[in-house]
């Protein structure tokens, strides 16, 4: 009987020095195999008085249930170094710097116009397109512009046919949202715009407009200045502020331009606002009733509101961009900066 | 227009702060450009006047003078100069003055004498003789000048003290583009007291129509001409008071005559102009407009052919000037010039207008007259300019004026009422404010059965209309005091309307595969076409010509957005900028015939897309194409070999959804990226978005599978030539009910399977929502493949 115990113990000796899964599986078979020890035991029963038996058979299964047992803790223990000594090797510095991501980026000035549209869509407005090549007479004529006028000479023009322009303005959007809508109407017209400006650093032959329109009965002045004050403080922040000047537009009577807090500095003063703290932002007006008319509408009816700013100036003010040339070139380094 | 303070202020009692003038000017909408200070490099230098002269105990060339400077205790100054005298008015440099020239002076001891300050010359002062008299004389400058100016600031005597102010004028304000014009809009702002001259002088019995005749034959292109004439003319330099105004005003003084009639025309806005009257032959003037092939030559001795567009001013041989535009050199005022006719018109705006652009020439004159002007103001004008000479002795003025007028000169009224005013503002303003912000802008107004009836001035030629009244009445009460309403900001909504669509989706998603949008110019040239290799016939080359390009290279609106960004990729490259990924979305525009012939274009919006060869090749742009496609369309488009000639014979595509061609994609040909200077590879895909896809509807959800598919391989040997895709296309298309799914799998090319074959597998999948398919079931399905195949491609099985 003191042999069996002592099985035990040598089993667990064995166990002890095992640093290894091979060496286990090596003690197992020397134990628990067919061939092995503690098997072997059993093999011994003949030897054993009959009477005594049963107590040896059970106490030789006690054993290999105990064996068994310790085989297992140490599987167990080893698995548990192995994964420790894995998770020791697989440490990695995470200071290093992140795998490059690989995105791309909109164009600024389409950003802008995003945060723009976003403002207005918000307002109620809708966005609405049209041609850039156009008839004179939506771009000018119906704007109350008429040939030979000496408003034409605002914006130098590029001709195509004496009735075709490449359009000045995104206004001719305007029209034809009117001729085609019954009030109230809520438009934006974005777009690309040209005028005949040979390019420089603030001048460039094709920029971009976003334009609004608003008309229905009883819109004011007043409204006016509602919407494109709030529009301003949605854009720049809520403690912009803003000045409504009289201005000067064929379309729009009473014509305003509209100056707010200089993005850039905050109102302190800095070279892009000329040290005055406000910038010009955007031009509006009421729509004059003679345009009202030009499109079918009675303006003993309705009124509006009609407005327009410019993105490039916008998007040049937003990013502190002093040469708008950096916007049509397109050298990646440029856009990269905008992701 | 620069309006020199000084100028203003002689017919406004301005009695405010100057950057208080300005804001309110600016307030009322006229925006002030600029102010230009006066000089600040002369201080503390003043008139004195030499009450005592004495000799130095001590120095023989020096003078101890005692000076009066107005303050009542003379101030003793040692000058070396002997030229002074008592009596004399000088300028004076004073105890801690700065001159000009950088000097500080300080008081001293000369000799033992107190020295309180400097006597200065004119050398001192940085003057020449043109700059004020005995300038250049050695020795201390006398001043003649008044004695109520001692104790005054030099700057004033030399006109250095005066601000100017520079206007942007309105398109619709011809009015202020004069001195005149600003007073007013000054008077109003401000609402203070206006003084405006009133031109009154001496003429003699005779009448200007015994020597000079006028006849207008071209009468709606010229409303109103008159014309005085002055004798015994001494043509001379004008006053330094006209002349400083004039230089301040942005002019360059001339004679006396030539400096009269610009003055006139800085003062009132109505361009005059002056006649040699010995030039005007046959003593005739007539108005007419051009013949075919008439030239004449300007004073400034440029050579001008003329159009039947352009109005003439001529005597009884030919053309003397362009009317509103530039005098003819022949009959410009000379130095022996004796007997003057003064010209004062009114031209008809749009007339003056093109011919200034046809010709090229813009004065100050044309200017004023293509804006349009008060016929009433011609008169002024022209009154104004004799009562000129005589101020300033210039001549005789001959009795009778020449008057010929076709125009009306009555007052429009424009009846609106009180409520009109307040619903366009969204005011409530009561009549009695707006009776008198009328009345600051010189609308006479009534009230008359609770109408206000504006009589408007003749010089608002801009005003016709009630809502123009409302715009006087906001600009006077001020935008600023006008309450901002919000009540008509609608809830906050978060939909964004249709024509944004697709290219928010592309944005979103070319941002998130890392391509940077670029933008373009919409202009192209020829050339551009040449560089693509676009035939002589090409459909690119029907492009939308510009009449006034900025340049050969932008005379045209592009009809392909490829040439700008194979511009773009080069310049790229060129700045070892390697790795692009890039798209533009941009409008071309595409016209059924040119010339349009009253036609718009078609225009569309296209996506171009390129890829370098560090960043990828036809493989990546094609997945990102195709999961772009997807995600605007919810389709996967079909590719083609084939597609333009700019693209590499054997790497290029068309694109098709359903039979719609909606793109390409392909490689650039090595021939036209050299015309570019691109040496790399360059993958270009263009996606046509006007192509007219249906968008994707919304997802309709599909049973989950509920019985086994059936897979089985074709593996086949064809054609290199044969495009895998189209054979794709083929095993869907003769699939049966069941085919649910056709894949390539695998190609290989190898000369073991025969010489120009290649073999292709594919991976089919056959299923039944109903049932699990036997092999009976799908056997018809894949024998009508394979004949397929065979018949179209000459596919066989591989052994």
């Amino acid at each position: 009987m003191e042999s069996i115990e002592k099985i035990i113990e040598e089993v667990l000796s064995d166990l002890k020095d095992a640093s290894t899964n091979e060496k286990v599986s090596e003690i197992r078979v020397k134990y628990l195999g067919k061939k092995g020890l503690i098997s072997g035991l059993m093999k011994n029963m003949k030897d054993i008085p009959q009477e005594e038996r049963p107590v040896f058979g059970s106490k030789v299964n006690e054993i290999r249930a105990k064996a068994e047992a310790a085989f297992q803790e140490k599987t167990n223990k080893l698995k548990e170094a192995a994964l420790e000594l894995k998770l020791r090797s697989e440490k990695i510095d995470v200071t290093l710097p992140a795998k490059e991501v690989q995105t791309g980026a909109i164009h600024p000035l389409n950003q802008t116009y995003y945060e723009v549209r976003k403002i207005f869509v918000g307002m109620g407005f809708e966005v609405v397109d049209g041609p850039e090549i156009e008839y004179d007479k939506y771009n000018f004529e119906m704007l109350n512009i008429p040939k030979d006028h000496p408003a034409r000479d605002m914006q130098d023009t590029f001709y195509i046919e004496d009735d075709i322009v490449v359009r000045t303005h995104t206004s001719p959007v305007q029209i034809r949202t009117m001729l085609k809508h019954e009030p109230p109407i809520r438009v934006i017209c974005p777009g690309r715009v040209y005028r005949t400006d040979d390019v420089d650093a603030t001048h460039s032959p094709v920029f971009n407009q976003v334009e609004g329109l608003y008309i229905d009965k009883n819109v004011t002045f007043s409204d006016l200045k509602g919407v494109l004050a709030e529009f301003l403080r949605r854009l720049y922040g809520k403690s912009t502020v803003t000045k409504f000047r009289p201005g000067f537009f064929p379309f729009t009577e009473p014509s305003a331009e509209v100056d707010a807090t200089c993005a850039l500095c905050g109102g302190k003063g800095c070279p892009a606002c000329k040290g005055a703290g406000m910038i010009e932002v955007l031009g509006c007006g009421m729509v004059n009733p003679r345009v009202l008319e030009n499109c079918g509408l009675d303006p003993e009816v309705y009124s509006g509101f009609a407005f327009g700013l410019g993105l490039d100036r916008l998007t040049n003010i937003k990013y502190g961009i002093t040469d708008i040339r950096h916007l049509y070139e397109n050298d990646v380094r440029f856009l990269k900066q905008f992701r | 227009m620069k309006v020199p303070y000084r100028w203003l202020n002689d017919y406004v009692k301005i009695d405010k702060d100057l950057n208080e003038v300005v804001d309110k000017l600016i307030m009322t909408g006229n925006a002030v450009e600029n102010v230009y200070p006066p000089r600040e490099d002369c201080v503390n230098v003043v008139v004195g006047k030499i009450e005592k002269l004495e000799k130095h105990p001590d120095a023989d060339k020096l003078q101890i003078c005692q000076i009066n400077i107005g303050t009542g205790e003379d101030v003793q100054i040692v000058t070396g100069a002997d030229n002074v005298f008592e009596g004399a008015l000088v300028p004076v440099a004073l105890h801690d003055s700065y001159l000009p020239n950088g000097v500080h002076i300080k008081k001293g001891k000369l000799r033992g004498v107190e020295s309180n300050g400097m006597l200065c010359s004119g050398e001192e002062l940085c003057l020449k003789e043109s700059d004020y008299p005995g300038a250049e004389v050695y020795g201390i400058l006398i001043l003649k000048e008044d004695e109520s100016m001692i104790g005054h600031d030099i700057r004033e005597v030399m006109m250095w003290d005066d601000t100017v102010l520079e206007f942007e004028v309105g398109a619709n304000r011809s009015d202020c583009l004069s001195v005149i014009g600003n007073a007013r809009e000054t008077a109003a702002s401000l609402d203070c007291e206006i003084d405006l001259p009133v031109p009154e002088f001496h003429e003699d019995n005779d009448d200007i129509k015994n020597y000079i005749s006028v006849e207008v034959r071209a009468p709606e292109l010229c409303t109103r001409y008159m014309a005085k004439m002055v004798r015994n003319v001494k043509i001379a330099e004008s006053p330094r008071w006209m002349k400083q105004r004039l230089i301040a005003a942005g002019l360059r003084p001339i004679n006396n005559i030539v400096d009269i009639t610009n003055f006139v025309m800085l003062e009132t806005g109505q361009p005059m102009h002056a006649f040699d009257r010995k030039q005007i032959r046959e003593d005739r003037i007539i108005v007419r407009t051009a013949e075919k092939g008439e030239t004449i030559r300007t004073l400034d001795g440029k050579d001008h052919d003329l159009s039947v567009n352009n109005l003439l001013i001529c005597d009884g041989v030919g053309p003397i000037g362009i009317a509103g535009v530039m005098g003819g050199e022949d009959s410009e005022i000379q130095a022996d010039t004796d007997t003057v006719v003064f010209e004062s018109a009114k031209f008809a705006y749009g007339n003056i207008r093109k011919t200034s652009r046809e010709l090229g020439i813009a004065t100050e004159s044309s200017m004023r007259f293509s804006k349009g002007l008060d016929a009433t103001v011609s008169e002024y004008a022209l009154k104004r300019a004799c009562q000129l000479v005589e101020i300033l002795g210039s001549g005789e003025i001959v009795g009778g004026t020449i008057d010929v007028l076709n125009e009306d000169l009555s007052e429009k009224t424009v009846e609106v009422t009180p409520e009109y005013i307040n619903n366009r503002l969204g005011t409530s303003l009561d009549t009695e404010t707006m009776l008198d912000c009328l009345r600051r802008v010189y609308i006479d107004t009534e009230l008359k059965d609770g109408t206000l009836v504006c009589r408007i001035p003749r010089f608002r030629i801009d005003i016709d209309g009630k809502a123009d009244i409302s715009e006087e009445v906001a600009r006077i009460y001020g935008y600023d005091r006008i309450e901002e309403n919000q009540g008509k900001i609608a809830l906050m909504k978060d939909e964004v309307s249709d024509p944004d669509r697709e290219k928010d989706i592309i944005r979103q998603y070319l941002t998130g595969k890392g391509y940077f949008e670029c933008l373009t110019y919409s202009f192209m040239g020829m050339q551009d076409l040449d560089k693509i290799g676009a035939e002589e016939d090409s459909e690119l080359r029907k492009a939308v010509r510009i009449i006034n390009p900025l340049g050969d290279d932008r005379g045209y609106m592009r009809t392909t957005l490829l040439p700008s960004m194979l511009q773009t990729v080069a310049l790229n490259l060129n700045r070892k900028n390697d790795d692009l990924r890039l798209y533009e979305i941009g409008r071309v525009f595409l016209p059924e015939q040119v010339p349009l012939n009253g036609k718009l274009p078609q225009e569309k919006t296209h996506l171009i897309m390129a890829l370098s060869e560090k960043a990828g090749d036809y493989f990546t742009l094609k997945g990102d194409v195709e999961n772009l496609v997807y995600e605007l369309y919810g389709k996967t488009p079909k590719f083609a070999g084939g597609g333009e000639s700019y693209m590499h014979p054997g790497r290029k595509a068309l694109m098709y959804i359903g039979g719609t061609v909606v793109g390409q994609i392909g490689e650039i040909h090595p021939k036209i990226a050299e015309n570019f200077d691109i040496t790399k590879r360059v993958t270009i895909a263009v996606l046509d978005l006007s192509a007219g896809i249906d968008e994707k509807g919304t997802t309709k959800f599909a049973e989950i599978p509920r019985f086994p598919a059936i897979e089985r391989d074709l593996s086949l040997v064809v054609d290199r030539e044969v495009e895998t895709g189209r054979m794709i296309e083929t095993i869907e298309k003769n699939g049966g009910k069941y085919l649910e799914e056709a894949e390539l799998f695998d190609v290989y090319v190898s000369d073991s399977i025969g010489e120009n074959k290649k073999s292709v597998a594919f991976s089919l999948k056959f299923r039944s929502p109903n049932e699990t398919l036997s092999d009976e079931q799908i056997k018809k399905s894949l024998d009508r493949i394979l004949a397929e195949l065979e018949a179209q491609y000459g596919a066989v099985l591989r052994a």
